[in-house]
């Protein structure tokens, strides 16, 4: 169900100019008022960004590393992103995760991962040692 | 030195086999966990029954993960079975996906173990080395690799093996209230198997470890550990163990039927299984039906027990005999359960608590336990005797309410009644007895040819006792010959008969 009204709110907004948009959202929000759907707004919302990544080749993009991350670092992760998944766009967050002992992870659209961490190397080690 | 040089490097060598190329890997985050279950977001491409693991890595354990099931596959999140501790996991946990189906070692030396579902030692000896898996859920093997039963399974239960025989492959459920030695006939069974071919599993599902624990002794007392495997989710562990325990132990019991073995199998009880997968059907919300159980729950129990077959000699001949076992709640089989597991196998053995208080152990209701495959299956000797036997015990429970007027009655119909006792009275068993079918063939024939019509009620068994034990040592040719060919030929008939008017003198 969440899935058709994000699909809606995607068709209504395609390609449309700023005042088109904002007259057509408005439609929107009354209809979902109509439906009593607005409680489910933050899914919606979700599944509408997933939707306008998917058909605009943006990819949506977490980094995890110990330490915060210098500018220049970044955009050699985008650029390197970009031209493995040739994308247009990178949706780019960096969180600072202690856990990780050193390294970095990337996640790509919260489901693909990256895992370059310490963490994950020692639990292959032992891993490996115990069996 | 060169000890200590060669470690160093040996660790040098393994720490540098460690991939530290990363792939992309598919990880999927825990978004909600509680009694089991956990809902986890992502692993878009994982399939049906996969295994998965959390990744729970703290420094204290030693343990890196802990494994699960796919059950639910939604469009954005999945439903995961918890295998283990499930309230070591927490929420935004990472959770991988193994690329494997859900399966247990096998392996020759899973026999005389006590394993838990997943094919792990807990009887405290060392971990079942072996590389050959097989899978938790199966298809059952069709119409073409199938045949019809046609060896017996001797319970060494005379009730049984006369009037309810079981044949090789036949699924026989084992039904009645909570006390009424459903256990004991199937560890009897199990016991009397000692020498006769075949390897059995006991599956205890539910059960508490206490009563584990003391089956397991009394195997291991009557010999009877040298060719079982017992499979056991105790109480105290999670509903997900119990649900695939079964499945589990045939998994084990189909590795043996490939090699053309023949194996008992006893699920200990199907009833707590049910409960179990209704438990967890509950809270993966999947809707309930009627008593709550959930809409799959026939074919739960259909497709484990369809797993019981006796295969064609050209697919290797194995079989796999089930004895399920289902507690009712006050007798009643009409309820959902009962009913469904009756439907599927190939007859029941009816107990009743009514009969277990009078002092009729085996408490077997005659009347309403059948065998629907299993005569086909019967030795001549033993079809031979049986038939005039239940003719002798329909007569008399026609009669049993005549029996207390006494003396008023004619001649005949008093004669019935007391051939109606006897037979009652020779077919009460003691636990851990089981007899030979031999020696079940003679007290028969002895019975129903009327040489114990003049025998006090209360001196039979002892009569029994004394009759095997003169036979065993005075005619051991007759009971050898039954043994042997399985036939009462005319000649072993009439030194059968000799040596009973021979004992009646004694």
């Amino acid at each position: 169900m969440v899935k058709r009204y994000a699909q809606i709110l995607y068709d209504l907004t395609k390609n449309k100019s700023p005042e088109e948009i904002k007259k057509n959202l408005k439609k929107f929000v009354l209809f979902l008022q109509k439906n009593r759907k607005l409680n489910q707004i933050e899914e919606i919302i979700k599944k509408f960004k997933k939707i306008y990544n998917q058909k605009n080749n943006i990819i949506d993009v977490q980094i995890f590393s110990t330490e915060k991350l210098r500018e220049q670092e970044k955009n050699n992760i985008s650029n390197f992103l970009k031209e493995k998944y040739s994308a247009k766009e990178i949706d780019l967050i960096s969180k600072v995760k202690p856990e990780l002992k050193g390294g970095i992870k990337i996640k790509i659209n919260n489901e693909d991962v990256i895992d370059k961490s310490i963490a994950k190397q020692l639990r292959k080690l032992k891993d490996k040692i115990t069996n | 030195m060169n000890n200590k040089n060669y470690i160093i490097e040996e660790l040098k060598k393994q720490i540098e086999e460690i991939d530290t190329q990363e792939e992309m890997q598919k990880v999927g985050e825990v978004i909600e966990v509680g009694d089991g279950i956990a809902r986890v977001s992502g692993l878009s491409n994982i399939m049906a029954s996969e295994m998965v693991r959390f990744i729970v890595d703290d420094d204290k354990s030693d343990k890196n993960y802990i494994y699960g099931v796919a059950l639910n596959l939604e469009e954005d999140e999945i439903g995961i079975m918890i295998l283990g501790d499930y309230e070591k996991i927490k929420e935004g946990d990472q959770v991988e996906a193994t690329g494997k189906i859900l399966s247990i070692p096998v392996s020759e030396k899973s026999i005389g173990r006590v394993l838990n579902p997943l094919g792990l030692p807990i009887d405290g000896k060392e971990k079942i080395k072996t590389d050959k898996y097989y899978p938790i859920e199966k298809i059952a093997p069709g119409v073409i690799e199938r045949k019809s039963v046609n060896q017996p399974v001797q319970t060494g239960i005379k009730a049984i093996d006369s009037m309810i025989p079981i044949g090789r492959g036949q699924r026989e459920l084992i039904i009645g209230d909570r006390q009424t030695g459903k256990t004991a006939i199937a560890i009897d069974t199990i016991i009397n198997q000692k020498g006769q071919n075949m390897i059995c599993i006991y599956v205890a599902i539910g059960q508490k470890e206490s009563k584990v624990a003391r089956i397991v002794n009394e195997l291991k007392k009557y010999g009877a550990m040298e060719y079982t495997t017992v499979i056991v989710a105790g109480a105290s562990e999670p509903a997900s163990f119990s649900f695939i325990a079964p499945y589990a132990g045939t998994a084990l019991a189909e590795y043996f039927m490939d090699q053309g073995k023949d194996v008992l199998i006893v699920y200990d009880d199907l009833s707590k299984h049910a409960w179990a997968y209704r438990q967890i059907s509950l809270i993966l919300r999947r809707p309930p039906g009627r008593e709550a159980y959930p809409g799959d729950i026939f074919y739960l129990h259909s497709r484990l027990l369809e797993r019981s077959v006796k295969l064609d000699d050209a697919f290797g001949g194995g079989s796999i005999t089930s004895l399920p076992i289902i507690e009712t709640q006050a007798g009643d089989v009409s309820a959902y359960i009962p009913t469904n597991v009756i439907s599927i196998t190939d007859g029941q053995i009816y107990l009743e608590s009514d009969l277990f208080y009078k002092g009729v152990r085996p408490a077997l209701n005659v009347g309403l336990s059948v065998s629907r495959v299993g005569s086909a299956a019967q030795v001549k000797a033993m079809k031979k005797v049986a038939g005039k036997l239940r003719l002798d015990l329909a007569q008399f429970r026609e009669l049993e309410a005549f029996a207390q007027f006494g003396s008023d009655l004619d001649e005949k119909t008093k004669k019935q009644i007391e051939r109606g006792k006897r037979t009652i009275e020779v077919l009460k068993q003691n636990q851990y007895a089981p007899l030979p079918i031999e020696n079940q063939v003679v007290i028969l024939y002895a019975l129903t040819n009327g040489y114990l019509d003049d025998v006090p009620i209360n001196k039979i068994s002892q009569w029994e006792e004394k009759f095997y034990k003169y036979l065993a040592t005075m005619h051991k040719d007759i009971l050898e010959n039954i043994k042997e060919t399985g036939e009462i030929s005319s000649v072993m008939e009439e030194s059968l008969q000799k040596a009973l008017k021979e004992f009646e003198l004694v």
